[in-house]
């Protein structure tokens, strides 16, 4: 099975970036539908939440990725080798074609909600502004290797974070942390990276009264970032009754959706394997990445329920 | 626990041919990553494992020659780095395969219809 044309989503999604601030076709102010009426805002403290977009983003990549494959099951798979061209011309508008599914838009919004909750309960004081927190990390074009595009992007990035007075950075996923990180040899961001788990109190999270869970460790917080152990810290100080999988901790399986961009098929059968793994030890698995929730949800493997690790220390199992 | 984030440096590599050849070429051809790599297992040849991962990209920059295996094999990585934690010489495959990545773009040398393959 081959996957899609490698220079035609790389220049695609590049372009699309410098256009809009984001890497897949999607509408304005989708990235700051989750923290309405929440009444968050900007306090002075020096101190931001950034969301990075990746958890919005993810049902605009699916239905992005949807309609690719719908492009080549129609025989049409060549367009994509114009990616470039063809995110200049019309990409923006690709936004009205490519819906994604209502309640995926929800469901992701709402993990977000629950991220920013637990912060609150927490103690912990942020400035939330949306048009800063909710911009792109760059974290595809970082993997993808677009340097040029991502120093434009980390750029405008540091100049936002800058005028903000921002010298700490609340993350909420692995890969805005890490591109964020990387962000500061690249283009010299001067922001210290928090993910928000290591933020997280005890008495702010839910009892799940022992209800069983695996856990799908990011291959990043496990191998690069060593926050195994405080995932199980909290998911136990949260009630939950931890069974391990076969790879877990830093030798975590990776879910396979690094390459989804380039090749859904291979994203999906890496995916598929990892979750059956996980099926084979608890229904329910936490995931604390968009990109692994995406994926392994996508493997469709029976009997296993994946949620993310906001949702499960905030009691919505 | 400290809430500073992180203790890890992880250098962004830039398209610098020469450092990413010396990176692969402390590789000692184990095999150990290969147990552990995900892609091996769906991909149609040993370029979509990390030691022929290395293999590629070593005979690419050494001959200059590139061919639609290389691509694919860069292309194909995870960059999830379970091979690092199997690896005797430390090769972070995840900061080559960036690397690569960013050099072929660089050059403009990506051509168009070149596609990972699942077996
Ligand atoms: S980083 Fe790449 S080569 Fe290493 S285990 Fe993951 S997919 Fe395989
Ligand atoms: S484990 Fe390390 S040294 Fe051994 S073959 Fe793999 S990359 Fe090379």
């Amino acid at each position: 099975m081959r996957g899609l044309d490698i220079r035609g989503v790389v220049e695609f999604i590049s372009e699309l970036e410098l256009r809009t601030g984001y890497p897949v076709p999607a509408p304005r102010g989708f990235a700051s539908q989750w923290s309405r009426g929440l009444g968050l805002e900007r306090r002075g403290t020096g101190r931001l939440l950034f969301t990075g977009a990746l958890y919005q983003l993810v049902p605009y990549i699916e239905a992005f990725i949807a309609m690719t494959l719908r492009l080549e099951a129609a025989g049409k798979g060549w367009v994509l080798r114009y990616g470039g061209l063809l995110a200049k011309s019309i990409g923006p508008a690709l936004s009205a074609i490519a819906r994604p599914d209502p309640e995926a838009v929800r469901r992701y919004n709402n993990v977000v909600r629950s991220a920013a909750s637990l912060l609150i309960r927490s103690g912990v004081e942020f400035d939330y502004v949306p048009e800063v927190s909710d911009m792109y990390s760059g974290a595809l074009l970082y993997d993808l290797g677009a340097l040029e595009a991502l120093k434009v992007h980390g750029n405008r990035l540091r100049e936002a974070l800058e005028s903000m007075g921002a010298m700490e950075v609340i993350t909420i996923d692995p890969h805005s942390a890490e591109t964020l990180t990387a962000l500061r040899d690249l283009v010299g961001l001067k922001v210290e990276v928090i993910p928000y788990l290591e933020l997280l109190k005890p008495s702010a999270l839910a009892d799940a009264k022992g209800l069983e869970v695996t856990v799908h460790d990011s291959c990043i917080y496990a191998r690069r970032l060593g926050l195994s152990g405080r995932v199980r810290e909290l998911l136990r100080a949260a009630g939950l009754r931890i069974r391990e999988p076969p790879r877990s901790g830093a030798s975590t399986g990776c879910c396979g959706g690094p390459v989804e961009a380039l090749s859904p098929g291979m994203a999906t059968s890496i995916a598929r394997a990892r979750a059956e793994e996980l099926a084979s030890v608890s229904g329910t698995a936490v995931a604390m990445c968009p990109i692994c929730l995406a994926n392994l949800s996508r493997a469709r493997v029976k009997g296993l329920r994946l949620v993310d690790i906001s949702e499960a220390l905030s009691g919505s199992l | 626990m400290s809430a500073t984030y992180p203790s890890v440096r992880m250098p962004l590599r830039g398209p610098d041919p020469q450092s990413l050849l010396e990176e692969a070429e402390r590789c000692v051809y184990c095999g150990f990553c290969e147990s552990v790599c995900p892609t091996i297992r769906v991909g149609p040849h040993r370029g979509y494992g990390p030691r022929g991962r290395v293999n590629l990209l070593i005979s690419w920059l050494e001959s200059g020659a590139l061919s639609e295996e290389v691509i694919e094999s860069v292309y194909s990585c995870l960059l999830c780095d379970a091979c690092y934690t199997v690896c005797p010489a430390h090769i972070r495959l995840s900061e080559l395969m960036r690397g690569a990545r960013a050099l072929l773009t660089s050059r403009g040398a990506l051509d168009k219809g070149l596609a990972v393959r699942t077996r």
